[in-house]
């Protein structure tokens, strides 16, 4: 599966960017199952070989009426050093772009300021992503990895 | 051509977005989930995109 990359936007000129109001990201959409099998509408996901597992949004969990804090505690900070922010663990299922199915591990937490991520554990694990930044807009590509048991 | 970028950096901050299925249209919003479906729902989409809108659109995924 090959996808373009996300524009989203930037509230202001980002000078790393060259000046962009705009930031082109890797994005997939995902549906999310909880343990009732309701099912979460469709969330764009960042993937992001820097995250080390797959986060979302407390209010997912919320809505897929998942007991947050019943979940083990973590903590998770972002490249600039900081406070950690409390992250509550569940097994949930997730659909990725209404074709994949996957089990994973996901962290959820409040201060994320995107929906969700697709992280290492979880995502990259199962399936192997290119990004080719030789195009404009960027693209990339995600296959399945076939698990040999 | 509108994209989802425009879409957004003019939409409301600090809820939640309901976005039409080919992200063109802001069609919903709401303090959670449910609030933001409900509205899309109203409005004719019920498969809607879900997403959260943050206070300030920087780069970077994890709010300070």
């Amino acid at each position: 599966m090959r996808r373009a990359y996300t524009p989203w936007p930037l509230d202001k000129p980002d000078p790393g960017l060259r000046g962009a109001n705009r930031v082109w990201t890797p994005v997939l959409k995902v549906r999310v199952l909880g343990p009732s099998h309701r099912v979460s509408p469709s969330i764009p996901a960042v993937v992001d070989s820097g995250a080390p597992y797959c986060l979302f949004r407390a209010e997912v969990a919320n809505y897929l009426k998942l007991p947050l804090k019943n979940g083990p505690e973590g903590g998770i900070g972002g490249i600039i050093g900081g406070v950690r922010e409390p992250v509550y663990f569940h097994q949930a299922n997730i659909v990725i772009e209404d074709n994949w199915t996957i089990s994973v591990w996901a962290g959820f937490m409040r201060k994320l300021s995107v929906t969700a991520i697709l992280g290492r554990a979880g995502f990259f694990d199962k399936f192997q992503v290119m990004f080719d930044h030789s195009q404009s807009p960027p693209e990339f590509e995600v296959t399945k990895i076939d698990l040999i048991s | 051509m509108v994209d989802i970028a425009d879409v957004l950096q003019n939409a409301p901050r600090d809820c939640w977005l309901a976005l039409n299925k080919d992200e063109t249209r802001l069609v919903g919003r709401g303090e959670d989930m449910e609030q933001a479906i409900k509205e899309a729902s109203e409005n004719g989409e019920d498969d809607p995109v879900l997403i959260w809108s943050p206070k300030a659109w920087i780069p970077g995924v994890y709010q300070g």
